[in-house]
């Protein structure tokens, strides 16, 4: 039993416990913290405050350091799944565009 | 076979399965990922079990590999995953009264894709509904659909990810997962802002220890969200017709 597994059963507990909360003290918590306006505005937050805070240092920060290269290929990949996700807001065909992007620019770039 | 509940439960699984196109891709993804990382094939599969939520199983994945401790691991996925309290508050006046086996087996199952088409079956009947009541083996058959195909998808990129290259750079493809999360969720000014300010400070504070400044980042953001539609007066619902979703 290492620290993996503990991780995946406190998360699915957690996450298990989200998903029954309201299902078994349903009425007490919309009347209470979830009919709360302030609430519902912060958890309108979450998805792009957390997405974003994801993808940001995995794309700027390499070895612990800020980028300085403009022409570095994953930033450059990343702008061209940026495009690729405003206009077809699909997983499969960002994922496909930043990949082939990163192949393309390093190859151009004789990385 | 007629029965009521079983014409409720194929039309759940009916309405669910168009849904798998974009869910089988997702769920070998994160089989690949999860593999490439560093998890085991058995912990990679069985994240999808027992934890049951893409997003927050990526962040597992991806913070175990950066040597993220447990603790901070647990804080971050119960930010990403506090929607599904909202699904829960959402269903629950329809499914509060079953027994306590279904309610069980029905929040284990709610994700958001079997969210979307729970509550449409409940609202489409809203004004008559069935008699008897057998919703929510309409429910039952969108969770287990979704259930069986997530898990599918994860056992087929788990078992391709352990032979792909690391030249490849697959790893690539985690931020780039988020960041097609992220852009739906950028419909107005202050979750721009949110998002903008995520971002910033994800990258300021990535030295801090055991992966914290991700949970940080997040805390921020969304406090600059909300800090930014309080005062800059953000509540225009009208006035975003870009920001509806494909």
């Amino acid at each position: 039993m290492n620290g993996t597994w503990l991780t995946l059963f406190a998360v699915g507990a957690a996450t298990f416990a989200y998903r029954l909360s309201c299902i078994e003290f349903g009425s007490n918590l919309e009347a209470g913290v979830l009919g709360n306006p302030r609430a519902r505005r912060l958890l309108r937050f979450v998805p792009p405050a957390a997405f974003a805070a994801l993808v940001a240092p995995a794309i700027v920060v390499r070895d612990g350091t800020m980028l300085t290269n403009p022409l570095d290929p994953r930033l450059l990949a990343a702008l061209v799944a940026l495009v690729c996700a405003l206009l077809t807001r699909s997983v499969l065909f960002t994922l496909a565009s930043g990949m082939l992007a990163l192949h393309a620019v390093r190859f151009l770039l004789g990385g | 076979m007629a029965s009521p509940r079983w014409n409720e439960f194929l039309l759940g699984v009916r309405r669910e399965l168009p849904m798998q196109l974009g869910v089988v891709p997702f769920g070998m993804i994160y089989g690949v990922l999860a593999v490439q990382s560093g998890m085991s094939p058995l912990a990679a599969q069985l994240s999808s079990v027992i934890v049951f939520a893409g997003s927050a199983q990526l962040v597992i994945a991806q913070m175990l590999a950066a040597g993220g401790s447990p603790l901070v691991i647990l804080l971050t996925a119960i930010i990403l995953n506090v929607r599904h309290v909202l699904y829960s508050a959402s269903l629950g006046p329809h499914v509060g009264r079953l027994p306590r086996r279904w309610r069980m087996a029905l929040a284990y199952l709610l994700t958001d894709e079997a969210y979307a088409v729970a509550i449409g079956r409940y609202v489409e009947t809203a004004q008559a509904p069935p008699q008897p009541d057998a919703r929510h083996w309409h429910f039952l058959g969108a969770g287990l659909t979704l259930w069986l195909f997530w898990n599918a998808s994860t056992l087929l990129g788990v078992t391709f990810g352990a032979q792909l290259s690391p030249a490849w750079g697959l790893d690539f493809a985690i931020p780039l997962t988020f960041l097609a999360l992220l852009v739906p969720s950028l419909g107005d000014g202050p979750s721009r802002v949110a998002a903008l300010f995520g971002a910033i400070a994800s990258v300021v504070l990535v030295a801090m220890p055991l992966k914290l400044g991700l949970f940080c980042a997040m805390l921020i953001g969304i406090a600059a969200g909300a800090t930014w539609e309080v005062f800059m007066g953000g509540a225009k619902p009208s006035a975003n017709p870009e920001g509806t979703r494909a």
